[in-house]
């Protein structure tokens, strides 16, 4: 935990990459948008979700590449992450972090 | 044909589009790298939305979605491009020796962050190592700017001037265009019938009527005081910004006796503010009753305010004939103004045209009128007669640049000396760096950094300085720090210009040094032919300063003189009688009886005049305009003045026609080749022949010129009334009470003429020359200071040497001291001579008692030179406390 500190969004960004990026859509701008939208009920920008990505792409937490452009884009093509080795870490250390919280918590606090 | 056919790419129809102004912001906006991915998002959610909620509202948000680029990171991202591209213009010189290690990454560009921060940190360091150098530095660009910083906020003021009404894109001014034949010219004057013609205008909001009345009496207390007074009507609140602290604007046009004052006005009057319902007598006008205090403009104007009359009560005037008719007469113009606020700004022009149709013709000349936005006023373009107070025009804002400039230049030249002074200690530093693989771009970089910082320093330092020298010197009134962004920002531009300026050539040479050059043997290898500029400069700055001081001690001894002259020529016992245009001879027969008096002059020449007129002269078909004064023919005896040449006036003057004529010896060789020859000659005067009878010597006080003494009992304006010793304060009594009966109406200006016209300490020449003399010598002394403190610091070895081989201490110091010397001696012979010439230009202003005698020369110069050499000596001084064991031990 010492080398990366992740804000709330930057997780659910990461978390977002890693569920779509198994997709056939792929992970991308718009569906990591769309994802976050439905999962949060958060009004989320492009513009905001791509400067997360490139904060985390400067990170070393994903990778990307270029690719599959589509009419309705006007033939632009997209940006497509992928998670590194040590984006999947980094998810890996903060699922065991919270995980040991939630079980030192005792039952009697989920009811 | 049908258009699907004809294009076989799928139509979109435009509201499937988003919009194309967002389009294009987004391609501003975004970094190019990123436009694409970005781009391509943004369209496809934007179909999305339509699908979901409509065309309208995914335009929205598409367009909201566009703004929101504009983050830190993006933007962030457009500098680090910016600054990668900027680097490419210093690109890296293909280096001929290779660099001690070879860098990983390719260096850091001129405008990254972290670059900067460290340029700060070092030129931080380097200003902190070197505290005497940055004192001496940061002290004189101070005091060099201080100048540049009164005349910014002159400047700031100008452009501030009327910004204080309210709607002021709305107001305009009417001016007058009066041609008369053939011939224009435009007054910033309008006749008042023009404004009810203006009130029909269907887009003029509302009109002001001004009359300038210009200045009159106020009788107080202390004394008649003049107030400028303009009348007007209550709209004139409502259409300017000036507010009233108490009191109703309307009591202006309901009350024509009603007097409204501005707070400085009401203090100089009364002492206070708190004045409604006092009752002044305004000579010649009449009682007017307090009414209202108008609040002093926050701003400048070009409208300034005194005091306030109804206009209703300048038509009574007028009907009284007491002052000139302009309500009704068109002819009038030239004492009243217009102004009027239009329902928007883009009437401007419409109103010109309007303006066409009220062409007046007058029995002589034609009057045409123009409006001009109050904006367009202060700095003016035009140029309009009757327009006193609009201030600077265009030109003058030029011309004060160029000053500010030409001083950042000036003061520029200390930090370039002292920079190229310590050149050979710096040349290191250059080396070490280059080795390490800075570009020349970021060596350039950090000295122009330190220089700024030195700037911003002085900048910190001349502020609170010029505020405090405003508060004690009374002519800087106007330099007012009204603290706004734009000052602030003004300020500092200024300081990082001054920096840049200063640090420029510095930076350039000692960027340019080779590392392998400067870094295997300092001491013998030349850096560069330019080191002796400094030199250059300090006899540039000493010769300016060996001028100032010459013209200063110049006047200084005028001045002496001038005050010895009027000591034993005017007597302390005469006062001066103001006549206020009054016939005096009444008068003066009943002042001339009382006990207290001796004689009396009805005169306007008291050994200088005190009113002269100015009258074309014809002699020998050579046409001159020469000054006159008028005066009693009795004067010249009374006083005792001996003449030249010819006679006085005789006993009995004709009081009609002008026969006679005296003149002192400028005008007489002026006049004529031999000044003797023109007594009994005859001048044609105006339009009338008079004769030469007598020639005066010039006049002993005060400027020289050219004057003619005539007899015109009708121009005299003043009663000079010697009394008898010790029997003032009874004679002023007298005297006033005969005027109280002459002229109840208006007070007595009744002073002794020593006391009033010859207490002033110091001429303004002498203020203006002896402060600009102190503040060169100053920028200059620090200056010297700096380099004769660097030359002591690199010759220590040298003087070690010496002092071991035997040199004493006198010695060493005179060693260091001579070089010095020298340059003042060059600076000397340089500053003398300029000092010569421009004293000659100041002797043909002030009259030839100038002395550029040897003795003042030496004096300027020597004072000069003490101060030049007793400041390096301070430094130098040092060089006999060495001791060489210390010196030498290292190396």
């Amino acid at each position: 935990m010492s080398r990366t500190y992740l804000g709330e969004f930057e997780e659910l960004v990461l978390l977002a990459v890693a569920l779509l990026q198994q997709h056939p859509t792929g992970a991308y701008g718009v569906t990591i948008a769309d994802e976050l939208q439905q999962r949060t009920h958060r009004t989320t920008s492009v513009t905001g979700v791509h400067v997360v990505l490139y904060r985390l792409e400067e990170k070393g937490l994903v990778g990307s590449a270029l690719g599959g452009a589509t009419l309705v884009r006007g033939g632009r093509r997209k940006r497509f992450f992928t998670l590194t080795a040590a984006g999947h870490q980094v998810l890996r250390e903060m699922r065991q972090l919270r995980m040991g919280f939630w079980e030192a918590l005792p039952t009697p606090f989920f009811s | 044909m049908d258009k699907s056919f004809s294009d076989p790419t799928p139509q979109h129809p435009s509201s499937r589009q988003p919009p194309r102004w967002a389009d294009r912001l987004l391609s501003w906006l975004t970094p190019p790298d990123l436009l694409e991915e970005l781009q391509g998002d943004l369209h496809e959610q934007f179909v999305q939305r339509v699908d979901q909620v409509g065309s309208r509202r995914a335009r929205w948000w598409y367009g909201l979605e566009a703004l929101k680029v504009i983050r830190p990171y993006y933007l962030r991202r457009r500098v680090a491009r910016l600054a990668n591209r900027q680097q490419e213009l210093f690109a890296k010189r293909r280096a001929t020796t290779r660099p001690y290690f070879t860098p990983e990454y390719p260096s850091p560009s001129l405008l990254n962050p972290d670059m900067i921060r460290n340029y700060v940190k070092i030129a931080w360091r380097t200003l902190w190592k070197n505290k005497l150098f940055s004192l001496v530095n940061i002290l004189s660009l101070s005091l060099s700017m201080a100048v540049g910083v009164i005349l910014f906020t002159g400047l700031k003021a100008t452009f501030d001037t009327d910004h204080f009404h309210p709607k002021l894109n709305q107001l305009v001014r009417i001016l007058t265009q009066e041609t008369t034949e053939g011939v224009q010219t435009n007054w910033a004057t309008a006749p008042l019938p023009l404004a009810t013609q203006l009130d029909s205008v269907s887009f003029v909001e509302r009109t002001v009527k001004l009359r300038l009345a210009g200045k009159y009496n106020l009788q107080t207390d202390k004394g008649d005081i003049p107030i400028d007074i303009k009348f007007t009507e209550p709209s004139f609140f409502d259409v300017f910004g000036f507010t009233l602290l108490s009191g109703n604007a309307q009591s202006l046009g309901n009350n024509s006796s009603t007097l409204f004052l501005t707070q400085k006005t009401a203090e100089k009057l009364f002492g206070s503010t708190n004045v409604l319902g006092h009752t002044v007598l305004v000579e010649n006008l009449g009682y007017y009753t307090v009414g209202g205090i108008i609040q002093d403009p926050p701003l400048e104007t070009h409208l300034p305010i005194e005091a306030m009359l109804s206009i209703r009560s300048a038509e009574l005037l007028e009907k009284k004939g007491v002052i000139s008719s302009a309500s009704h007469d068109w002819g009038g113009f030239k004492s009243s103004a217009i102004y009027a606020r239009l329902q928007s700004n883009s009437n401007a022009e419409q109103l010109n045209t309007t303006l066409q149709n009220y062409t007046q013709k007058l029995h002589k000349s034609q009057l045409q009128f123009l409006a001009q936005p109050l904006e367009n006023i202060t700095p003016g373009k035009i140029d309009l007669k009757n327009n006193p107070n609009a201030g600077t025009s265009w030109e003058d804002v030029k011309t004060q640049l160029f000053i500010i400039l030409s001083l950042t230049l000036l003061a520029a030249f200390n930090y370039i000396s002292l920079a190229l002074a310590r050149a050979f200690s710096r040349a290191q530093e250059v080396g070490v760096r280059k080795t390490i693989g800075a570009t020349r771009g970021q060596v350039i970089g950090q000295f122009l950094m330190e220089s700024t910082l030195v700037a911003l320093f002085a900048l910190l330092f001349t502020v609170p300085c010029v505020t405090i020298l405003a508060n004690y010197i009374p002519d800087m009134d106007d330099v007012i720090f009204s603290w706004d962004i734009a000052l602030i920002v003004g300020l500092i531009t200024y300081a990082v210009i001054t920096g840049l300026v200063a640090g420029a050539f510095p930076a350039w040479l000692l960027s340019a040094f080779q590392p392998i050059q400067v870094l295997r043997k300092m001491k013998n290898i030349k850096l560069f032919r330019g080191v002796a500029v400094y030199k250059g400069l300090i006899v540039v700055q000493f010769s300016v300063t060996i001028l100032f001081m010459i013209l200063v001690v110049i006047v200084a001894d005028y001045d002496r003189k001038n005050n010895a002259i009027i000591n034993s020529t005017v007597p302390s016992n005469v006062l001066t009688l103001d006549l206020k245009g009054e016939k005096y001879q009444n008068l003066q027969n009943e002042i001339t009886k009382l006990s207290q008096v001796e004689t009396t002059l009805a005169t306007n020449w008291y050994y200088e005049p005190l009113k002269m007129g100015k009258d074309s002269v014809t002699i020998n078909n050579k046409t001159l305009a020469i000054n006159y004064v008028s005066i009693d023919p009795r004067t010249l005896e009374t006083e005792g003045v001996r003449l030249l040449a010819g006679q006085n006036f005789p006993e009995h003057m004709p009081q009609s026609t002008e026969q006679y004529v005296l003149v002192n010896e400028a005008a007489a060789t002026l006049l004529a080749s031999k000044s003797v020859s023109l007594v009994g000659q005859n001048l044609l005067l105006d339009s009338a022949f008079v004769q030469v009878i007598g020639i005066l010597p010039n006049e002993i006080i005060g400027q020289q010129r050219p004057l003619l003494y005539r007899y015109l009992p009708n121009e005299i304006t003043t009663l000079t009334i010697k009394i008898k010793p010790f029997t003032e304060i009874e004679a002023t009594k007298a005297i006033q009470a005969v005027w109280k009966d002459y002229f109840p109406e208006k007070t007595a200006n009744l002073y002794n003429v020593k006391a009033y016209r010859y207490s002033g300490e110091i001429s303004g020449e002498m203020e203006i020359l002896g402060g600009s003399a102190l503040i060169v010598l100053i920028i200059a002394a620090l200056g010297i200071l700096g380099i004769a403190s660097y030359s002591v610091e690199t010759r220590t070895k040298e003087l070690g040497i010496r002092k071991i081989l035997g040199a004493n201490n006198l010695k060493l110091v005179w060693i260091l001291t001579r070089n010095f010397g020298v340059l003042m001696l060059i600076a000397g012979l340089i500053g003398v001579p300029a000092g010569l010439f421009c004293g000659d230009l100041l002797r043909k202003e002030m009259g030839s008692y100038l002395d550029f005698g040897l003795v003042h020369v030496s004096i300027a110069f020597g004072f000069v030179a003490l101060v030049g050499l007793l400041t390096v000596l301070s430094q130098t001084i040092r060089a006999g406390q060495i001791e060489p064991v210390k010196v030498l031990k290292v190396e």
